[in-house]
């Protein structure tokens, strides 16, 4: 069984967000490159699935070269081949059309995404691809239950607690939701030795794109973008300990 | 019939998600600013209920799919139809909720009418070409404004966090009925639907006290319950703290777990993802204790206090007992 993991580097420590070329892009700086969330919890579900079938993971990212970073870490924890798909635009739908045509060059059965960037925030991406890669996807989905000989079957949210169990025909693509399975951390001797690996970078040419196709999908312009600090209306309480519950405790009163 | 505006409505045992209301405020307002009709579509099995309330809401025309097979969700016969509906019909704005079943028709309907799709948003506004959208991003840390063209059909889905404009309505509905077809299959297969029992419906409660990952230690809970008792309340967690199997999913306050609008919503070591502000973001007060000074749950309370929750709650617990 062949399975794609698409994750994404993300950083928490954000500073300030630029608009760049225009309108058409963001241009940020970050700090300590991290695999996003779900992202991480998807490779997990396909690294589980190996575990009990022969089955080979290819990591994908779209991004910089610091983006490598959570190939290497793919890598270390058990996936067999990675690839970097070089670009720095922040737009899902770029994303998604380089994703899909990476795709479109390998074999696969299943692909897994997380359900949503820390970044982005679009839930987009995965759902795009699946539309322009034709095949069946379900969202929010917490674990394999069984891997059948051209179908899977998983559970996954609907949301206000309610669950569903799908069987999908494979090739299918499943976007996880970071559920109760632990992550598995790899050996540090490993996180080293997986870096003297080359990793892989297509571009634009390797994916049999133009620059017009990346323009002609880049549906959004850039506007504005501002740090979203406390809401305006915000009552701060202060003081020490005994203040702040002496407060907390009036409002209480007051709003029941 | 052209230039008008539909949103998928999602109902649950047959009465309209209170989400859907705001879709059809933003509905409307956008409707009036573009001068062109409001029409929802529906589906589910026994949903009268969800009928009377979009025809309340002032709703111009719904498209109805009533049968067993859409009790519940279901994408492949959920894109069946909007995709027969789009056949004959092309909106130029869809809105649908940024939940998960919204997230995967939104996609659905993208690609079905060559729509471009924006999603998260908090707000949409007419501008002099195209629209004006306002998103979050970097987990609610920055908020992000988006112009489209307008020149495709455009497919928005809004957070539980836009606030609706304030609109009204009292126009005739038109109820049209669209047929399910029987024995359609697809590559997805529903196997089970389950929608699992509440011991305890923390979505009544008229206060409530939420804690979050700032909690490190189970052991650490009890004096929050404690509290919740004493205030009359009810305890209640964040995602991680369920997952980490210290609650029940009863007591989960977020997208996946329980929606509440209660009076007062303390909350104690909760950020505030993203995830977690969609299911509490309608509470009337919201009072929030976080180390973090740019956390986002200070984004939406009403109060707050940038201090450690453990010195805090003690003081919180023994005047409450007090009184």
């Amino acid at each position: 069984m062949n399975i794609v993991v698409c994750i994404k580097a993300v950083s928490q420590q954000i500073d300030s967000p630029r608009i760049s070329n225009g309108g058409s892009g963001l241009a940020i700086e970050g700090k300590s490159w991290v695999m996003n969330e779900s992202d991480e919890h998807a490779l997990e579900q396909a690294l589980r699935i190996k575990r009990n079938q022969r089955a080979t993971i290819t990591a994908l990212t779209v991004g910089p070269i610091t983006a490598q970073e959570v190939l290497y870490r793919a890598l270390a924890k058990g996936a067999d081949a990675a690839i970097r798909i070089d670009g720095d635009e922040f737009d899902p739908n770029i994303t998604a059309l380089k994703l899909a045509c990476a795709l479109r060059k390998l074999k696969y059965d299943l692909i897994f995404t997380g359900v949503e960037s820390f970044d982005g925030m679009s839930s987009q991406v995965s759902l795009s691809m699946a539309a322009q890669l034709n095949i069946p996807f379900a969202y929010a989905v917490t674990r394999v239950a069984e891997v059948r000989s051209c179908a899977i079957v998983v559970d996954r949210e609907l949301g206000g607690g309610r669950q569903q169990t799908l069987e999908i025909t494979m090739p299918a693509l499943l976007a996880v939701q970071p559920g109760n399975d632990p992550l598995s951390y790899p050996p540090a001797a490993k996180l080293v030795q997986v870096r003297r690996r080359p990793l892989p970078c297509w571009t634009l040419t390797d994916l049999g794109l133009a620059a017009s196709d990346v323009m002609s999908n880049c549906k959004m312009k850039w506007i504005r973008i501002e740090a979203r600090k406390s809401s305006g209306r915000i009552q701060w309480f202060s003081g020490d300990a005994a203040n702040i519950a002496d407060a907390i405790l009036s409002k209480v009163r007051d709003s029941l | 019939m052209n230039a008008e505006i539909l949103v998928l409505a999602e109902q649950d045992g047959g009465e309209l998600d209170p989400a859907t209301a705001d879709l059809i405020s933003w509905g409307e307002a956008l409707a009036k600013a573009k001068q062109c009709r409001l029409t929802a579509l529906l589906l589910g099995h026994r949903v009268d209920g969800a009928i009377k309330t979009l025809s309340d809401l002032g709703v111009a025309r719904i498209f109805v799919g009533d049968d067993p097979q859409l009790a519940n969700y279901n994408l492949t016969l959920y894109r069946h139809l909007t995709g027969e509906l789009l056949r004959e019909y092309a909106p130029r704005v869809v809105f649908a909720t940024h939940s998960y079943i919204g997230i995967e028709m939104a996609s659905c309907i993208g690609a079905q009418c060559g729509a471009t799709v924006v999603t998260n948003c908090h707000s949409i506004e007419k501008a002099e070409q195209g629209f004006l959208i306002r998103r979050a991003m970097f987990g609610g840390k920055f908020l992000a404004t988006v112009e489209v063209s307008g020149e495709e059909p455009l497919v928005v889905t809004l957070s539980s966090e836009s606030k609706a404009p304030k609109t009204s309505s009292n126009c005739k509905t038109e109820v049209i009925r669209l047929s399910c077809p029987a024995g359609h299959r697809g590559p997805i297969k529903v196997l089970a639907t389950t929608k699992p029992e509440r011991v305890e419906d923390i979505s009544k409660a008229d206060l409530v006290v939420a804690v979050g990952r700032g909690i490190r230690d189970p052991s650490q809970i009890d004096v929050f319950r404690q509290l919740a008792q004493e205030l009359g309340g009810v305890i209640a967690a964040s995602r991680p703290l369920v997952d980490a199997g210290w609650f029940t999913s009863d007591h989960q306050v977020g997208l996946s777990g329980v929606t509440v609008r209660p009076k007062v919503y303390l909350a104690f070591g909760i950020s505030g993802s993203a995830q977690h502000l969609a299911g509490m973001n309608q509470a009337k007060q919201i009072i929030a204790v976080n180390s973090d000074p740019d956390a986002p749950i200070f984004g939406v309370a009403h109060c707050g206090a940038v201090a450690d929750m453990f010195e805090v709650v003690p003081y919180l617990l023994a005047k409450a007992k007090s009184v």
